[in-house]
């Protein structure tokens, strides 16, 4: 065993004095203010996001409706043809590939009823007797639509 | 961050709530929406014909109204309710989409012209027992038809939207001094109709759906398949009196050059379309002589407007006929003196007949003067 130094023995009975009422004061004081700025910190940056995010979904809501559907475009919209030299021209889609084939008199397109009233007699009555026919849900065969046919007819039995 | 969040949400759930709510209210409460969506639901609730009764829709203004006509009358009740709903709504948009060009689908028209026949078969009906407030509204809920179907700039929907108008005054005439519809209201609910596009404005349409859209469909034929632009050219050129000498054309060059020469061809012959009757007749003649012995494409491609004016000018006339012929029925022939003939420099003639009386312009179309005969039936003509 050793024996107990002296100096240890005075250091180890030491004890902290507790802090003075004046400096727990100063402490608290200043421990406040940076809890307060920090506060502060939060509320700005949730203010500044809030208002994004209100300026956000208010873009959205008053987005006009135009811009989400498709929309018939009118006439003075139609995409203009570029008349320069054939090699610039890009191919696009195969001819009538993706819409009615404009040459089928029995589909009701803008050419059909265009020849029927340019022709000697005009034969548009014809015509909307004729698509009135074959367009009803009960008679209507679907149409061919570029390479793809569409028909909606239930089968027997169906529904 | 979660006290973050919740800020956010909480400011995007507040801006929500207004929509949300107008979400859920009632579809009816405005006229707002379009009107082709309830059109669409007329079609399809429209009875099929068999062949005597396509006869019968025919011939609506003077087929008998016994069983099989009620019967068709019951079976369309139906596309009258969504008719009816369609015609408090000013929009229409038929959803056409006109990058088609000459292969756009127009089914809508042939289908509005029937449902325009069962509603005048209906009307008549009411008519004729003796309840005109029906066959009012029937006819004018036809007016909206004809001028939604009309919408579109497109000669063929207008030549449909002028068939469905002259049914309506074919269906009105007849019965106009048992209707008594005061005069200033007629006008007021003419005047109110969807607004009509004049034909002028379908040449442009006519222009860019075919010499635009070949130009574009030669050259990217051609692209795809050497020489396959031929076929399409002879397919457009199908129609027997075009020359040879065209349809036998040797290359996409020449064939491209003679649509482009088209093009202010449209622009002018629009132009002059616009004109008033008489300086239009004065310049079409000339006009079209010189493009058709200038361009052999021509006579091919551009549309026949003298003979649709001819229509789009008897329509208006007899429209004008209408609501003169009202005026006559509520204050007497004496109040033609104040109403003018859209075509004439005066008013309308005047001739009384024995259950009603006739009106006559000064318009002249294929050869005749246009008439209105007001209280008689068509099938009891004098």
């Amino acid at each position: 065993m050793t024996e107990a130094d002296p100096l240890e023995t005075e250091l180890a009975s030491m004890r902290p004095h507790a802090p003075s009422s004046e400096l727990r004061d100063r402490i608290g004081d200043q421990l406040a203010v940076i809890g307060r700025r920090r506060s502060l910190r939060f509320r700005i940056a949730a203010a500044i996001g809030g208002a994004i995010a209100a300026c956000l979904a208010t873009a959205v809501w008053l987005r006009p409706p135009q811009a989400n559907r498709i929309v018939t475009q009118a006439p003075a919209q139609f995409e203009p043809v570029h008349l320069g030299p054939l090699h610039n021209a890009r191919p696009r889609v195969t001819a009538f590939s993706g819409i009615a084939n404009p040459f089928d008199s029995s589909l009701p397109t803008f050419w059909t009823y265009s020849r029927a009233l340019t022709g000697p007699s005009p034969r548009l009555e014809e015509l909307l007797n004729k698509h009135s026919q074959t367009l009803h849900p009960a008679n209507h065969r679907g149409w061919h639509v570029g390479f793809l046919m569409s028909d909606f007819r239930p089968v027997n039995g169906e529904l | 961050m979660n006290r973050f969040h919740a800020v956010t949400m909480g400011l995007i759930l507040s801006l929500a709530e207004p929509h949300i709510a107008s979400a859920q209210a009632p579809p009816n409460s405005e006229p707002a929406g379009n009107a082709a969506l309830q059109y669409w639901q007329a079609f399809a609730q429209m009875p099929t014909l068999d062949q005597d009764q396509e006869k019968l829709l025919e011939t609506w203004q003077t087929v008998p109204l016994d069983a099989p006509a009620i019967q068709l009358i019951n079976a369309s009740r139906s596309s009258r309710m969504f008719l009816h709903r369609a015609a408090k709504i000013p929009r229409c948009d038929w959803g056409l989409d006109y990058n088609d060009g000459i292969g756009l689908l127009l089914p809508h028209l042939a289908r509005a012209r029937d449902l325009a026949r069962l509603t005048a078969l209906h009307a008549r009906h009411e008519f004729e027992r003796g309840n005109p407030g029906a066959a009012r509204d029937d006819a004018v809920a036809l007016m909206v038809l004809a001028r939604h179907v009309g919408h579109d700039p497109i000669m063929i929907s207008l030549l449909v939207r002028y068939k469905i108008e002259e049914t309506v005054v074919d269906l009105v005439a007849p019965y106009l001094p048992e209707l008594k519809a005061p005069h200033a209201q007629s006008v007021s609910i003419f005047q109110s109709l969807p607004p009509a596009v004049p034909m002028s404005q379908t040449i442009l349409t006519e222009r860019d759906f075919i010499a635009v859209w070949l130009i574009r469909h030669l050259r990217e034929a051609e692209l795809e398949k050497k020489g396959a632009w031929k076929t399409i050219w002879m397919q457009v050129l199908s129609d027997n009196d075009i020359p040879d000498s065209v349809r036998q054309i040797a290359t996409l060059d020449e064939a491209q050059k003679l649509v482009e020469d088209l093009l202010p061809v449209y622009d002018k012959l629009r132009t002059i379309v616009a004109l008033p009757k008489a300086e239009f007749d004065a310049q079409y003649t000339e006009f079209k002589q010189t493009v058709t012995a200038g361009n052999p494409l021509a006579r091919a491609l551009l549309p026949a407007v003298d003979k649709f004016l001819g229509q789009e000018q008897r329509n208006q006339t007899r429209m004008a006929m209408l609501l003169a012929a009202i005026a006559v029925v509520q204050d007497g022939p004496d109040t033609l003196k104040d109403i003018n003939d859209p075509f004439g420099s005066g008013p309308f003639e005047y001739r009384a007949l024995e259950k009603g009386f006739e009106l006559k312009s000064a318009l002249i179309v294929e050869g005749k003067p246009v008439t209105l005969t007001v209280g008689h039936a068509p099938n009891d003509l004098p």
